[in-house]
């Protein structure tokens, strides 16, 4: 009668005695991004890899993903659930996201997707994005032709890119100017200005033209201005014709 | 919390169950076993000898007439042989060691019953035990004795010895072959010496009287004179004469010489030969009696207003046999029945001089089925588990459940706790020898090793639960097959309730978010639950009434 007592006693310790303190590590052994350095250009993609524990059940494989300073491109927003799956031996849930367009950090966080009630289990990393600084610009119309004494309108369109052709980041600034043939200004006036680069790294303008005879060429300038509002190299043109 | 609640009425209702409800008379009659003792055997074999119950076991085959104390004592198998259960124990007499069987009890009888009762205190389950009933000198013994007392007092030693070892054969129990006396030879010839001797010496004294009471030649001619033909009872009367004209009248008064027997040429007997001078007196008595009687008849022929001279012999010869019959032999008979009292109070007052008669038994399991329903008992009750859930906080899970009780003993569940005395109540508890100081004697035991006494084994079990049911919490789960388990202590009480508290076995979530298999986890449970049976006559109950 004492064995299976004995016996009794330490099945009722063990299991009375098994921790409820999960430790990080227990969960998710590591994160870890593809490029440690991105430009917060909007468009270029990083890997973030999350590792979980080999003896996660099943169905308790998924990871909700979070990201601050950029999207997911599974979901195009801040959120993704992704289902961990087994690569050369080890568990791994990825994740791809983009930069935002204003430079700074970017936190992405993982968590299981089961909720523990008591305890969170949240591993994150932080990425620096740095400024995409624009290299080339281009100037669009909607039209060539424009009547004269402001009775119509075209919307010019700036767009920045940086040395890989893609976006800039927020906030670059760009000076409209116009001018005839002879050098003179046009006097031509502009509505609805969006001076600064938001997201789709463009700047776009509506522009009306002074009074002058059909066939009158206006040459309209945009110019990237730096951070004190100078003039930089970076600029483009095109001209607009008087015809009514 | 509605179960809670209910959990706490059940308890207080179990608590303030009056004992009528419960309980049945607590006496000796409430189990009556039948014994035959010369079958050694019980009157019904599916007899079951109790545990934790006082009984009572009448006797077929014996009484309680000369019956001076009733042992039980333990038994025990050793190498195949049933032996008395011996303790070792100091000497207090010479401070060695010494091993003796110690008696466990001491039991109470029905005084003078026939066939004999005897009283037995509740018993510990499993155990082996005799019942030594120790007799007073019984008949056919102390007739033995007597021969031997005979023999050494007319100094024949050697045969007297070999009476002896007859008397001593004529007290083992025929059936258990084991004697309770042992004393010895020269110790019961020392013995007689001592204080037997001197009863002897003053019986013989005391025949060696002179007796006033005689009758004459010519009386008892008188007598033959009167009687007739018709008066056929008077024949013997030349007995009378023989007697008389061998001067052999104080041989006949004192018993030495039976008047039947004396034209058969039967010789005179010692004066010591106490038993046969009985047996003569008696025959002595009876003779004279019957004379007497004819005398009488005789009278009534006589004519009283006319007296003869035949007439005055008989009259005096009525008064002769009346003084032969008072004064001589009514009183030998008397001194010879005081002689015999005398020796029959002394040699009851020796202890190692009795007869004895063995009965044996067991109580408990007879096979392992029974053993196990003496252990395991069934109950269903309500339990309330308490376990830690994911958010760490306590969870209060509450469920009927299903268990068994192992208890560490056996048990008989229908025993009331009065029934088993306390320790401080078994009277005269010594474990070994010690020393009367009343009677100025070293004593041994009872020890009480095969009484039941009361204590907490005969109320605490090993409880052993299945729950029933799913759990609602979806955080837990059961142990297994849709049961939890619940093993801890279990206290019984009111007999059919039990009250359990220990660990519940349930599985429960993992604290780790990977991880979606339950794993066991251990929670504390506190429960209420009453005797299987205790429902069944419930159900019996309702089915009576709601049929």
């Amino acid at each position: 009668m004492k064995k299976p007592i004995v016996y009794l006693i330490i099945l009722l310790i063990v299991t009375g005695c098994r921790k409820d303190k999960i430790e990080l590590s227990e969960v998710f052994t590591e994160i870890d991004f593809s490029k440690e350095v991105v430009e917060a250009d909007g468009q270029s993609t990083v890997t973030a890899t999350v590792k979980l524990k080999e003896d996660a059940s099943p169905d308790r494989r998924n990871v909700v993903f979070k990201i601050t300073g950029g999207t997911f491109l599974a979901t195009s927003n801040e959120k993704a659930t992704i289902r961990a799956e087994y690569e050369g031996g080890e568990l791994l849930a990825k994740v791809k996201f983009r930069p935002s367009t204003v430079p700074g950090t970017i936190t992405v966080s993982a968590e299981p997707e089961f909720d523990n009630q008591s305890q969170d289990f949240v591993i994150s990393k932080t990425i620096s994005s740095t400024k995409s600084v624009p290299e080339s610009l281009k100037l669009e119309t909607s039209g060539f032709a424009i009547s004269s004494n402001f009775s119509t309108e075209v919307l010019l369109t700036a767009s920045l890119r940086n040395k890989d052709n893609r976006y800039v980041s927020k906030g670059y600034k760009i000076l409209f100017d116009d001018e005839l043939s002879v050098g003179t200004k046009a006097m031509g006036r502009y509505r609805f200005l969006q001076s600064e680069t938001l997201d789709s790294s463009k700047v776009t303008v509506k522009y009306a033209a002074a009074g002058f005879p059909i066939g009158t060429n206006i040459k309209i300038r945009c110019t990237l201005l730096d951070a004190e509002g100078k003039r930089t190299a970076v600029r483009d043109s095109l001209f607009l014709t008087i015809n009514l | 919390m509605k179960i809670l609640w209910a959990f706490i009425h059940l308890t207080i209702i179990a608590l303030s169950l009056p004992k009528i409800a419960l309980g049945q008379s607590s006496s000796y009659d409430e189990y009556i076993l039948r014994y035959n003792y010369k079958e050694q055997k019980f009157a019904d074999p599916k007899t079951k000898i109790p545990f934790d119950h006082n009984f009572m076991i009448i006797v077929d085959g014996l009484d309680a007439k000369n019956l001076w104390k009733a042992h039980a004592y333990k038994v025990k198998w050793v190498g195949g042989q049933r032996l008395k259960s011996v303790t070792i124990f100091k000497d207090l007499s010479n401070g060695k060691l010494d091993t003796a069987a110690i008696v466990d009890m001491d039991l109470e009888f029905v005084p003078n019953s026939k066939p004999l009762r005897l009283k037995i205190k509740a018993l510990l389950p499993e155990v082996d035990f005799d019942i030594e009933l120790i007799y007073h000198l019984l008949e056919p013994s102390r007739a033995l004795l007597y021969k031997v007392n005979q023999l050494i007092y007319e100094k024949e030693l050697g045969k007297a010895e070999d009476a002896y070892k007859d008397f001593k054969s004529s007290l083992r129990d025929t059936l258990s072959e084991v004697s309770y006396g042992l004393l010895k030879w020269q110790s019961y010839k020392k013995l007689f010496d001592s204080r037997i001797a001197p009863i002897y010496q003053k019986g013989e004294l005391d025949a060696q009287r002179n007796y006033s009471a005689r009758i004459s030649e010519e009386q008892i001619k008188a007598i033959a004179a009167a009687s007739s033909k018709d008066n056929p009872a008077i024949g013997d009367l030349s007995n009378l004469l023989t007697v008389v004209r061998n001067n052999n009248i104080d041989p006949f008064l004192d018993g030495r010489l039976n008047i039947t027997k004396i034209n058969s040429g039967a010789k005179l007997i010692g004066i010591s030969n106490f038993k046969s001078r009985k047996e003569n007196l008696d025959s002595n008595m009876n003779y004279i009696k019957r004379l007497m009687a004819n005398l009488e008849k005789i009278s009534l022929y006589q004519n009283p207003t006319a007296p003869s001279s035949n007439t005055l012999l008989l009259s005096s010869a009525r008064a002769n046999l009346k003084a032969i019959l008072e004064l001589g032999l009514s009183k030998n008979r008397n001194d010879v029945d005081s002689i015999d009292t005398k020796i029959g109070e002394m040699t009851d007052n020796i202890d190692s001089l009795k007869s004895n008669r063995y009965i044996s038994g067991k109580n408990g399991a007879v096979d392992l089925k029974s053993a196990g329903a003496n252990i395991l008992f069934l109950d269903a009750g309500f339990t309330n588990i308490l376990a830690r859930g994911l958010d760490r906080k306590t969870t209060y899970i509450p469920r009927l459940y299903l268990g068994v009780s192992i208890y560490f003993r056996s048990i008989d569940k229908n025993t009331r706790t009065s029934d088993i005395a306390k320790k401080k109540d078994l009277e005269g508890l010594h474990r070994d020898m010690w020393y009367n100081d009343q009677i100025k004697e070293y004593q041994y035991g009872p020890d009480y090793e095969i009484a039941a006494r009361r204590n907490i084994w005969q109320h605490l079990s090993l409880s052993l639960g299945l729950t029933l049911g799913n759990i609602p919490n979806s955080n837990f789960e059961n142990f297994y097959n849709g049961m939890s388990l619940l093993i801890g202590p279990a206290y019984r009480f009111k007999r059919a309730f039990k009250v359990s508290a220990g660990t519940a076995l349930l599985k429960r979530s993992s604290f780790n978010p990977l991880i979606s298999e339950k794993k066991v986890t251990a929670g504390f449970y506190g429960s209420l639950s009453v005797d299987i049976d205790f429902i069944e006559s419930i159900k019996d109950l309702k089915n009576m009434v709601f049929k």
